[in-house]
């Protein structure tokens, strides 16, 4: 793939992202458990890890964080979400990158739900100062492991939809 | 799926799962007094038992939260943010061992008993 093709796939992503961020903040989780998320928007970060490589994988993220943080929610809200997501990308690009334990897709995902789900625990720590809060984070956590799983399935499929799309131009 | 996939999940789910069983079968003290923290500070507590309505606001004076105080329970009856989740986070009744926060707000409501020291969790 050319840099011109790489950097048409982030921007179609990076917009794909944001857009899918705002719609599922409608879908009315709270019904479930408040404060559960499926997190379909982390699908593009985790396809870009395997299709165009870490960099483009963390700077999508990064840039719909922002974007998203900038059209909904405030600042507290926006830390929650970039700190769950950077530690999440960042931390699933160096787990990848490592032979020594190797996950699929799927795995990938799981790891990547539950860091979300730790890095916002830390955050809430940080903003509440209630060690309290660990009772319902670790219920966070079971749905994360589902979320993840989900989520790494969607990305399968994507991953596999992009590399015979990249085959055929 | 990859083996190593299979196993991470199972021990990530037994970890959690052994979490919440810690936490459900912890000594239980009989919380019955409200405490209502704001920006890591404690800005109410009095009895459950009390009914009262209280009204949190921000920095430039507009309500954000209402929280009820009303036979025995306390829960969140208002709240200006997007997805309202701690009014779905239901009631605190005595001995409840939950919390309700509002992240968005930095507010947390959560029960104490009548011995503990509140200054020494919040600190």
């Amino acid at each position: 793939m050319n840099n011109t093709k790489k950097l048409t796939i982030s921007a179609i992503f990076t917009a794909l992202a944001i857009a899918i961020s705002i719609a599922e903040s409608y879908i009315p989780y709270s019904a479930i458990a408040p404060g559960v998320k499926l997190g379909l928007a982390n699908v593009i970060p985790m396809t870009l890890l395997y299709v165009l490589g870490p960099l483009y994988a963390i700077s999508v993220q990064a840039v719909r964080i922002i974007v998203t943080g900038l059209l909904r929610g405030n600042l507290v809200t926006f830390f929650f979400s970039f700190f769950g997501g950077m530690a999440s990308t960042v931390l699933c690009a160096l787990i990848k990158k490592q032979k020594i334990i190797e996950f699929s897709v799927i795995g990938l995902s799981v790891i990547g739900a539950v860091i979300h789900n730790t890095a916002q625990f830390f955050t809430a720590l940080v903003i509440l100062k209630n060690i309290n809060i660990l009772w319902y984070i670790a219920i966070l956590a079971i749905f994360a492991v589902i979320a993840g799983v989900l989520t790494g399935i969607i990305a399968k499929y994507t991953i596999k939809a992009i590399e015979r799309y990249s085959r055929s131009i | 799926m990859k083996k190593a996939d299979v196993l991470l999940i199972s021990i990530l789910i037994c970890i959690f799962l052994i979490l919440i069983g810690i936490f459900l079968f912890s000594d239980s003290e009989n919380g019955d007094i409200l405490v209502i923290q704001q920006n890591q500070k404690v800005i109410y507590k009095d009895s459950i038992h009390k009914d009262s309505e209280i009204y949190i606001m921000d920095a430039s004076g507009n309500v954000i939260n209402i929280v009820t105080v009303k036979n025995g329970t306390a829960y969140m009856s208002f709240a200006d943010c997007a997805n309202k989740d701690c009014i779905h986070m239901g009631e605190l009744t005595t001995g409840s061992k939950k919390q309700i926060s509002c992240l968005p707000n930095r507010v947390l409501i959560y029960l104490v008993s009548k011995n503990s020291n509140v200054d020494g969790i919040t600190k």
